[in-house]
């Protein structure tokens, strides 16, 4: 999929957003240090620790703060230059940032009016809509729990159907269901083209939202790409197989003299192994099944989940 | 460089979303809805009736006597200008415009930044200097109405009332260009005040404090200066009385000449040397509230 430019319009190529060695420091502390990237249409996850450069990198493209070194274009431009990017944006900054004695309507309708919007009424209902709050649209915003003022500030986003969409920590406070419906929303407006950017501490939710994250440890960049690619990098992190069987404990007795096995621990019927090649071990377990007699019931790894992958890009730095 | 493939795997929704293609208006519309935000808040619409107390109030006191002479010059032909008379209240109105800028200049500017929506706020196309414009707008737009609009009002009425109407119109239409100058200056004048204030802390209480202390105090601290302590050129110092200048200017427009024994009477300054005053310090509170605004980090 190609990028769209700020009037939503296909573009033909090109990045809509791109670092190019970001760096933002305040007095001696660097907060994000030659950060280069570039996002194209579709949903990315912005990952990291508290303290990493998350907000940080999303300010800066955002506008809201200048590069200390380095380049952040969108669409090609530094927005510092031209405000009217930002009638290609959407953001939703974190915390909980509304006027409260505003109704939901009249927040998302302010947001339309400045977006400069010919029928603002009308987009503020669509954008209400989108995100399940039509039947609260009358009420102050004071009023909503926490995941109900959010999904306001998620329509108060997306009330000019912007070209770039970018969340900050966008489900806190929603419930269950609440997330899901958001999370359809933004995989929905990803698939449109739009190129939407979501931080999040919650890794179950970037995991079912976004296939391509960025990690950031530390102000650095420790990965980018799709997480499952990003995992089969992670050649020197022992990877743990689960393995049912007749005779797990003789089975384990084999497993352990294999040279890439690193631990084996035997819960009744079911092993567990730590192994530094998935292919060897895939390679020697039916040979030594085989050899000790026993049935293989089942095999399959279980650490492939994007939080094993923060946790080893996390715990690396 | 990253580049992170966006090939989408998986389903692919449609569920309508599209880019907005339709008409966008301009900066004028952007500085409006700010602005209206604005106005709506100062006054208290759509708001709780606590919020409406300080405005309203102030409102019927500008508007009620303007009223009341009406209705008794309708009632029982009296003539107003035996009990008030533009210049006088002008004078009435400056305090309360000294008052309503004191709590609505906060109410536009700190709440922004106390409820952290600046980053709301500028992360649509408005640019700084909109969102002054149409913070100085609103201000401007609710203090002209208490300002001006009562004596616009008045006059009319005594127009209406009297004997002959075009005998009154000619004879008081210069008044009706003071009214218009001097509710504007004073408009101004308190407006671009305030909103300096307000721009120096994201308190509101705060904010209205210290714009209320400055005014009286510098007034108080005048008076002090000039009649206990001697040095040459003490009459600079009615220049400090930040809440004096303003009726001494009206006082000076429309001659009325300045209470006997008081500072402005013994300063001997006029009209024009009080108003000169009143643009340095609105020239001072602008560049302090651009600075301010310019360096406003959501």
């Amino acid at each position: 999929m190609s990028a769209q430019g700020p009037d939503g319009r296909d573009t033909g190529q090109g990045a809509v957003v791109e670092l190019r060695r970001f760096s933002k420091w305040y007095g001696d502390v660097v907060a994000v240090a030659d950060l280069s990237f570039e996002l194209r249409p579709g949903v990315t996850g912005l990952l990291g620790p508290n303290g990493a450069g998350k907000t940080t990198t999303l300010k800066a493209i955002c506008g809201l703060l200048h590069p200390s070194q380095g380049e952040v274009l969108l669409f090609g431009r530094p927005i510092s230059r031209d405000p009217m990017l930002y009638r290609a944006i959407g953001v939703v900054p974190d915390g909980d940032r509304l006027y409260p004695r505003l109704t939901v309507r009249s927040y998302v309708r302010l947001h339309a009016e400045l977006q400069g919007l010919a029928d603002a009424g009308a987009a503020a209902d669509r954008a209400i809509a989108e995100v399940d709050m039509a039947p609260l649209a009358d009420r102050r915003l004071k009023g909503l729990s926490k995941g109900e003022r959010q999904r306001t500030k998620v329509a108060g986003a997306i009330v000019h159907q912007p070209a770039l969409l970018i969340l900050d920590e966008p489900m806190t406070g929603m419930d269950p269901g609440q997330r899901a419906r958001f999370m359809e929303l933004v995989r929905i407006i990803g698939a449109a083209g739009v190129t939407v950017l979501v931080s999040s501490h919650i890794l179950g939710e970037v995991e079912r939202l976004a296939s391509q994250i960025l990690v950031l440890v530390s102000g650095r960049l420790a990965a980018s790409g799709d997480y499952h690619a990003i995992r089969d990098l992670m050649a020197d992190q022992p990877r743990t197989v689960m393995v049912k069987a007749d005779d797990a404990r003789r089975l384990a007795a084999g497993l352990i003299a294999l040279p890439s096995t690193v631990a084996v621990e035997v819960d009744g019927d079911a092993l567990r192994a730590r192994t530094r090649s998935v292919d060897s071990f895939a390679t020697a377990l039916p040979r030594l099944a085989r050899d000790q007699g026993a049935s293989l019931r089942e095999v399959r790894t279980t650490d492939e989940s994007l939080e094993q992958v923060f946790r080893y890009l996390v715990g690396k730095r | 460089m990253t580049e992170l493939s966006t090939t989408p795997a998986g389903t692919i929704y449609d569920r309508g979303y599209r880019h907005y293609e339709g008409p966008r208006e301009g900066r004028g519309r952007r500085v409006r809805a700010i602005a209206v935000a604005g106005v709506r808040r100062v006054l208290g619409l759509k708001r709780n009736w606590k919020t409406k107390v300080v405005p309203w109030g102030l409102l019927v006191l500008a508007f009620g006597p303007v009223l009341a002479f009406i209705g008794v010059r309708v009632l029982f032909a009296e003539a107003a200008d035996e009990f008030f008379t533009y210049a006088q209240y002008l004078r009435i109105v400056a305090g309360l415009l000294l008052l309503f800028a004191a709590t609505a200049g906060p109410e536009l500017l700190c709440p922004d930044r106390r409820q952290n929506v600046l980053a709301l706020i500028f992360t649509r196309p408005v640019t700084r200097s909109d969102y002054l414009l149409a913070k100085l707008a609103a201000l401007l737009a609710v203090m002209g109405l208490i300002a001006i609009v009562p004596l616009v009002v008045l006059f009319c009425g005594n127009t209406l009332t009297a004997d002959s109407a075009a005998t009154y119109l000619g004879d008081h239409l210069d008044d009706l260009g003071k009214i218009l100058i001097a509710g504007s200056v004073l408009t101004v004048f308190y407006s671009v005040t305030a909103l300096a204030a307000a721009s120096l802390t994201d308190r509101r209480a705060a904010a209205t404090a210290g714009y209320l202390g400055v005014f009286l105090g510098s007034s108080a601290l005048a008076n002090i200066l000039f009649f206990t302590a001697q040095f040459d050129g003490k009459r600079w110092v009615a220049f400090l009385s930040l809440s004096g200048l303003p009726g001494r200017f009206v006082d000076g427009l429309f001659g009325a000449g300045f209470d006997p024994g008081t500072l402005a009477e013994q300063a001997r300054f006029t009209g024009p040397g009080y108003l000169a005053a009143m643009a340095a310090v609105a020239a001072v509170a602008a560049a302090v509230l651009i600075w301010r605004v310019l360096r406003l980090r959501p």
